[in-house]
């Protein structure tokens, strides 16, 4: 049940519950996140942010270290619209770990194309990273933007982005939030761009021919993926910067298995086979290195992440009439015990949300 | 790029009921007893090999189409052979004729049949050239099922028939019958046949695990089994063909015509788990073959078909040799447009 952005999109037609209230997020002495949006840029970034980006010195998986509150997901309201389908409404809803509230006034609600012209009932991408510290989307002006929880709004640069329809475009923030990756799913072949959010720098390209799976921790490694010849998975792991690091065509339990993950070593890659077992994958040596057994909570994997040098990070949403589940669980690579981090319902009315991530 | 010896150059197409058959190739030359081909060269004392069986097709109410008259043999010889005693349709669970054609198989040598008698839906065995049939026991075809639900498969000698059933969710395990002393075996319930070993002894299955992975299992008849998780490359094949040392796999690679792919070739040990590289096959990337099978020699035997409705299908036998991919064609004949199904030795 995920998009192209790997985010929960749900059929139309979803309950509607009632309205709620909007309110301005107060949740940290830190800049309210209704801050408004820094000065437009006409350049590449080359002056620091205005307001100070501490999420870059955080450990890469302190959610709720430090006592400061982080955002669980985003989520946008649905309506019924002409025709009966249900069209994105209101503004971007955070909803942080404490249970606060804010927006997103300034966020793009409804999709764009390559025109500008509102494409009816996609909502617009929006990416949250895994430690929830920073968010990227598109302004309303069509600008790229990375906003950061106790620091203000960047824009990246105008020519960023190739003109690409907003719902072909997808946003994958890497889990400390210090990488960007933005994909397109267009018929036109397009290659990935690689982000540094701290300066707004691209920093390295994927080809098009590659699905992008994630980022490692650290946000230092990219895992992509395609198909060789015969029909057969390959997985490639990158630098940030686009250079290739290992290629390998995966034993049928990592390749039948998505998503895989890649740890910061690089070379170590995770998969979660049928909700029982984590599998371990050397790119190096082609070999399976661990089968560990592990209890997962109710719900379908929207997303695997490695969030440190051995931890694995699973984001399950458990689809229910009655509403929506979303358990995050840490996986000790070591010996398979899993921790929830984290559960929460979504608000009732969610259309389309982002989870830490993506 | 095809190299086709001399011999086979004078191979004329054989269109049903029509011209004759020009000698088969030097394949005999090659000492190779144990193969169909050499078999079927021997014209001079009619030859019990069948290439084909086939049904016509008729006009059914609402306006599609069932089969009808009665199976016919394309004889490797050229000869055309009615096998009156098959039933010309299957039946469902009830027991009720439907339109689809009655079950039938031919063993990869040509030399035997098997098929879904008329009279009473059993299942039995001839030769391909005539004589008695052998019934084999009534417990192939179980109550609550019809023989919509199963498929027959001869071993490549004809001495052994593998049954498997379809009737998802009862899910019963496939049978594999030893003709002549009519002793039932089953493989496991989880696990799908591939089909038989080229001696007819192991029977290759395979089996969906829990984590998403396809393993492949080569049943000894005798007794034992050896199973593996292959790479992604054997377990996406369609056509996979056991040797008769019960542990060679070869893997068979759809071509890919847009991309002017030519099929390819793969050798899998299911012993060691050892993946050989990719062999190109000199054959058309449409042509890839759905049948394969290995020779006592060590070739593979392959068989490619074109099935276009409303044209003549082309059917094409061919020796490849699994280290070069160089191909020659054996044989290679028609079956009219009316047909409504067919199946070749091998089938």
């Amino acid at each position: 049940m995920s998009d192209a952005n790997g985010r929960g999109t749900f059929p139309a037609g979803a309950a509607a519950g009632a309205a709620l209230g909007l309110a301005v997020l107060l949740a940290t002495p830190a800049t309210a996140l209704a801050a408004p949006v820094a000065a437009p840029m006409a350049g590449p970034m080359t002056a620091p942010m205005t307001a100070p980006v501490s999420v870059l010195h955080e450990p890469p998986h302190a959610h709720t270290g430090h006592g400061q509150d982080s955002v669980r997901y985003v989520s946008i309201k649905g309506c019924p619209s002409k025709g009966g389908e249900t069209r994105p409404c209101g503004a971007w809803r955070v909803v942080m770990h404490s249970g606060a509230r804010g927006t997103l006034p300034d966020a793009q609600t409804i999709a764009r194309d390559a025109k500008g012209r509102k494409a009816a009932n996609v909502a617009a991408p929006v990416a949250v990273s895994g430690n929830g510290r920073r968010l990227a989307y598109f302004t309303k002006g069509g600008r790229l933007a990375l906003r950061t929880l106790g620091g203000g709004v960047s824009l990246l640069p105008g020519n960023a982005l190739p003109k690409v329809a907003q719902y072909e475009t997808a946003l994958q923030l890497s889990d400390d939030g210090s990488r960007l990756a933005v994909s397109f799913t267009g018929d036109k072949a397009r290659d990935t761009r690689v982000f540094d959010t701290g300066t707004g720098e691209r920093i390295g390209t994927i080809p098009a021919a590659y699905e992008l799976k994630g980022f490692s921790a650290d946000g230092g490694e990219v895992l992509a993926g395609s198909e060789d010849d015969e029909g057969s998975q390959i997985l490639v792991a990158y630098s940030d910067s686009g250079q290739e690091l290992a290629r390998v065509t995966p034993p049928q339990v990592i390749a039948s298995n998505g998503p895989q993950a890649l740890s910061g070593d690089g070379r170590t890659v995770a998969a979660l086979a049928a909700k029982r077992r984590l599998a371990l994958y050397d790119m190096a040596t082609d070999q399976v290195t661990a089968r560990l057994k592990v209890k997962l909570p109710a719900g379908d994997v929207e997303m695997v992440d490695w969030t440190g040098p051995s931890q694995v990070t699973v984001h399950l949403v458990d689809y229910k009439a009655k509403g929506y589940t979303v358990s995050i669980a840490q996986i000790d690579t070591g010996t398979g015990k899993v921790t929830i981090r984290d559960r929460y319902a979504l608000l009732k009315d969610t259309f389309v949300f982002a989870a830490c991530g993506g | 790029m095809r190299r086709i010896s001399a011999s086979a150059a004078l191979l004329a197409a054989a269109i049903i009921g029509g011209t004759a058959l020009a000698p088969l190739p030097a394949q005999a030359a090659h000492g190779s007893g144990a193969t169909h081909v050499s078999h079927a060269s021997r014209t001079v004392t009619g030859s019990p090999a069948a290439r084909a069986a086939w049904i016509p097709s008729c006009a059914g109410k609402n306006g599609d189409t069932r089969a009808c008259g009665h199976w016919r043999l394309l004889m490797a010889d050229g000869r055309t052979v009615t096998v009156r005693d098959a039933a010309v349709h299957r039946t469902d669970a009830k027991g009720r004729p439907v339109g689809d054609e009655g079950r039938f198989a031919i063993s990869g040598d040509g030399r035997v049949l098997a098929y879904e008698r008329a009279r009473d839906h059993r299942v039995v065995v001839r030769a391909a050239a005539g004589g008695p049939v052998t019934r084999l026991p009534r417990s192939l075809v179980p109550k609550g099922i019809g023989t919509g639900d199963l498929t027959l498969t001869l071993s490549p000698a004809g001495d052994r028939l593998l049954v498997s059933y379809d009737d998802d969710p009862a899910r019963r395990p496939t049978k594999v019958v030893t003709i002549a002393t009519g002793k039932v075996t089953e493989l496991p319930a989880a696990e799908d046949p591939d089909g038989f070993s080229a001696d007819g002894d192991e029977v290759l299955a395979h089996r969906l695990s829990g984590d998403n992975t396809t393993a492949l299992v080569a049943h000894r008849l005798g007794g034992g089994s050896t199973r593996r998780t292959p790479p992604q490359v054997v377990a996406n094949a369609t056509t996979l063909a056991l040797a008769a040392d019960g542990r060679t796999v070869a893997v068979l690679i759809d071509g890919d015509a847009d991309l002017k792919r030519p099929p390819r070739l793969r050798i899998y040990d299911l012993d060691s788990g050892e993946l050989h590289d990719t062999v190109k096959l000199a054959l058309k990337p449409s042509a890839s073959p759905y049948l394969a099978r290995w020779t006592a020699d060590g070739r593979l035997v392959l068989t490619t078909t074109t099935d276009d409705p409303g044209r003549p299908a082309v059917v094409r036998v061919l020796t490849a040799d699994p280290d070069t991919g160089e191909v020659r064609q054996n044989d290679r004949y028609t079956l009219g447009k009316d047909r409504y199904a067919f199946y070749v030795a091998g089938e």
